[in-house]
């Protein structure tokens, strides 16, 4: 190498570290201008109006909420945060099924006697059945399975086209170790849903599913908790999207519908022996047996919304790619029967307020700044997470910005409570990158890091990203004495650290927006337990 | 006379009939101060519940043994019995682990006092403070159950009812407060040897209705569910303790959870439980 160029080479270098610090530096100096505008006292004001009294608890769906998505996007609107498709709401359609009793029905004929059997007792509509009147023969098809990897099929060679199927609950061999199946874990095929698929497929109306009685005492048929049939079922638990498909009539029936369609139960216990044994089929049709069956499942609909908002990238390629933050903004509304003067109203300022402040004050921060990041910003408040992640659910299953394009999913989840410097972070382990951005961004904000293990994933709305595949994580400080209770007040927060959670979720989302890294995301399996 | 001779063998044989038929025992425990007795109880479990797809099995085996020591029965038939957790093991089998707990010389007491029919009057862990607690004790001393018993004189081959409700708190490996509601249909069969001696042989059965409430990692949970049980008992003749007894039940639930996770898990659950109670010389 010659002096010239070796000079040439050095001065290069020396400028390139030069502009180097210059630029990073000029960047935290970006970065710390826009933290200064999150402040304590601002997370404090958004707090004691989300979680105020006069807010009732947040429930979905209620007036209140509605007032809350509405108070979301004014900020929004005043941040100058853009719209999608001319609005900041997202409505989220979700429905409450439960079974119209007296559209319920199920009789059998056969060999000249009529018998109707009772509801709840006798047959239970199951969590999938669709609505439906039926008039059919029955069909007894073992475990209902088409299974070609087994080489076992309970429909070969039997048609089952426009009748009702009579189908026995989990797989054949379930607790011998030597079954064509596994033997020791069910596999997918002794699942209702699969049963129900399969007999969809294979053209049957109707389903009648009963409990195998070779290793299981009680046919009872337990069906379902539905809110008309059961004391105990109260407002909420039977809340979902109205996506998932309801194709045929199924329902659960008992020992009574087995004497009157076989005789008797041990007979049915002779032909599962026999299925056991050969590891064979042995599907026939009843003869002279006609069902007649009517189920009616009323969906209840309802709406709420999730608020999106955006900040469109500054990168002229990477602005298609998003990073979502978010934070579910209801909670789970007030206690209907009270005594006077008693506090009824569940106020969820930590549960969570905190997280949807944190989130309307990142989007303050980074509206504020010139210089925007590379990757655009979609800010999510969702509906209905105290319900079953609703709002979540709904926004992955309809994206208003492509999901193969979304990056990474931030969540603000009670981020207002416990020691001021305890913070958890979910997602790390199947994260790693992003993990370690965490960790390193945290120099800055001093906090104790705890990681939970997989087994916790689940618990918030970035458990909906997870599934889609999408790198996700969520802040969370810890459960408390006041967790789903009335005392969740906001006297009880801890602002200061809200804000510095949702410093460290800013500064985290800015490194993601802005960085050239691909995370490596584990594939995510559902272990909720 | 072959006419007559039928008719005595008819005769004879309702009589006897008859006089088995009239056969009656007082059913009502008489519980000898200082006697000494081991139970050994066995249970088996299995349950799937189906959930996010899958149907999970999971298998319980408990195997456990205790000392009974009557240690004093009142002029009102109230007994004061002791008993003495020796050793117990818990096996758990889900989800591709296989688990075994020993538990050797545990040394728990529980003092229990039961009425002359068998109703748990009073439950108290009298267990020394030096000794361990094993986990679980205040569930277990509630099920220290004895069989509940007429307390009259029953007939060979009556039957009779009893409705028998019973609650378990919450606590730390159970989140539900769980009520349960049995409708027990009792016959008395009659004598019986087994295993060489002489019991009274009695059969119950009937339904089950659970019913639960609960509350686990800020989730609310309910648990819905019914089934069946059917079981022989063999009482000793003297003292109306159940020597041997064979229960099966099976319950068909569903457990809804709400929270961040909504699910609804049906759920089926099969069990045996034998006790198997012999006397200490």
């Amino acid at each position: 190498m010659k002096k010239s160029s070796r000079v040439s080479f050095l001065s290069k270098g020396l400028l390139f570290a030069f502009l180097l610090v210059f630029y990073q530096s000029k960047a935290q100096s970006v970065v710390n201008k826009a933290l200064q505008s999150i402040t304590s006292a601002q997370i404090k004001e958004y707090i004691d109006y989300l979680a105020s009294d006069e807010m009732k608890g947040r429930a979905t769906p209620s007036v209140e909420l509605d007032k809350a998505a509405q108070y979301i996007a004014d900020k929004f609107a005043a941040f100058g945060i853009q719209k999608i498709n001319n609005t900041y709401f997202q409505e989220v359609p979700f429905c409450a099924p439960d079974l119209v009793k007296e559209k319920c029905s199920f009789t059998i004929t056969r060999n000249g006697q009529t018998k109707e059997f009772t509801l709840k007792n006798q047959y239970n509509p199951l969590f999938n059945t669709a609505s439906g009147s039926l008039n059919a023969a029955v069909v007894f098809v073992g475990y209902g399975i088409t299974a070609p990897e087994y080489n076992y099929d309970d429909y070969k060679n039997i048609d089952v086209k426009g009748k009702i199927v009579l189908v026995m609950k989990h797989e054949p061999g379930e607790n011998d170790k030597n079954s064509i199946f596994d033997g020791v874990r069910n596999t997918k095929y002794a699942s209702i849903e699969t049963k129900i698929e399969n007999a969809v497929a294979h053209g049957a109306a109707g389903l009648l599913l009963v409990t195998d009685p070779l290793n299981h005492y009680s046919l009872h048929p337990q069906g379902y908790n539905w809110k008309s049939l059961s004391s105990f079922v109260y407002e909420g638990l039977n809340y979902e999207l109205c996506d998932g498909e309801r194709k045929i009539p199924a329902v659960q029936v008992g020992e009574n519908v087995i004497e009157m369609l076989l005789g008797n139960v041990d007979e049915l216990k002779k032909i599962q022996q026999n299925i056991d044994k050969l590891m064979q089929p042995n599907s026939f049709e009843i003869k002279g047996a006609k069902v007649e069956l009517a189920t009616e499942i009323n969906l209840n609909s309802m709406n709420s919304k999730n608020v999106v908002g955006y900040i469109e990238g500054s990168d002229a390629t990477l602005k298609k790619e998003y990073i979502v933050i978010g934070a579910h903004y209801d909670h789970i509304g007030y206690k209907k029967k009270h005594k006077q003067g008693e506090d009824y109203i569940f106020n969820g300022a930590d549960d969570n307020a905190s997280g949807t402040a944190g989130v309307i004050a990142i989007a303050n921060a980074l509206s504020r700044m010139k210089e925007k990041p590379k990757r655009s910003v979609i800010f999510i408040l969702f509906t209905a997470e105290e319900v079953g992640l609703i709002g979540s659910e709904y926004y992955v299953n309809h994206p208003l910005f492509p999901l193969e394009n979304t990056r990474a999913m931030l969540n603000l989840d009670m981020i207002s409570r416990n020691h001021i410097d305890s913070l958890e972070f979910e997602g790390a382990e199947i994260n790693p990158d992003l993990g370690k951005i965490v960790e390193q961004e945290n120099q800055h904000e001093g906090f104790v890091l705890y990681k939970p293990t997989r087994d916790l994933y689940g618990f918030s709305d970035h458990y909906n990203f997870f599934k889609k595949n999408i790198t996700a994580m969520s802040f969370f400080t810890g459960l408390h004495e006041d967790y789903h209770k009335v005392g969740d007040n906001p006297d009880k927060i801890n602002a200061e650290k809200a804000a510095r959670v949702s410093k460290l979720a800013f500064r985290v989302l800015w490194n993601v927006a802005n960085d050239n890294k691909h995370y490596q995301t584990k594939e995510y399996k559902a272990r909720f337990f | 006379m072959k006419k007559l001779t039928r008719f005595l063998g008819v005769a004879l044989l309702l009589a006897s009939t008859h006089t088995f038929a009239q056969e009656a025992f007082m059913l009502k425990y008489n519980l000898q101060p200082n006697k000494k007795y081991i139970q050994e109880v066995t249970t088996t479990q299995n349950v799937v519940q189906s959930m996010m797809g899958q149907e999970i099995k999971a298998d319980v085996d408990v195997k456990g043994e205790t000392e009974m020591i009557v240690e004093k029965v009142e002029t009102s038939g109230n007994a004061n019995i002791l008993y003495t957790i020796r050793n117990f093991s818990v096996r758990s089998a889900a989800m591709g682990k296989d688990t075994t707990m020993n538990f050797k010389d545990v040394n728990n007491k529980i003092s229990v006092t039961v009425s002359p029919l068998g109703k748990n009057l009073a439950t108290k862990d009298v267990t020394e403070p030096n000794v361990k607690k094993i986990p679980g004790i205040d569930e277990l001393s509630k099920n220290l159950k004895f069989m509940i018993l007429p307390g009259k004189n029953v007939k060979v081959g009556e039957e009779w009812k009893d409705t028998q409700i019973d609650s378990i708190k919450p606590s730390v490996s159970n989140p539900f407060l769980l009520i349960s509601k049995q409708d027990v249909e009792y016959k008395l069969v009659g004598k019986e040897a087994k295993d060489g001696k002489q019991y009274i042989k009695i059969l119950s059965k009937g339904p089950i209705m659970v019913s639960g409430k609960g509350e686990q990692m800020g989730m609310e949970m309910m648990l819905e569910g019914s089934g069946k049980f059917e079981a022989v008992t063999y009482l000793d003749s003297q003292t109306m303790m159940a020597m041997y007894s064979e229960v099966t039940m099976g319950n068909d639930m569903t457990i809804s959870i709400v929270g961040q996770q909504n699910m609804t898990i049906p759920m089926t659950q099969n069990g045996k439980t034998i006790v198997k109670i012999t006397e200490k010389k």
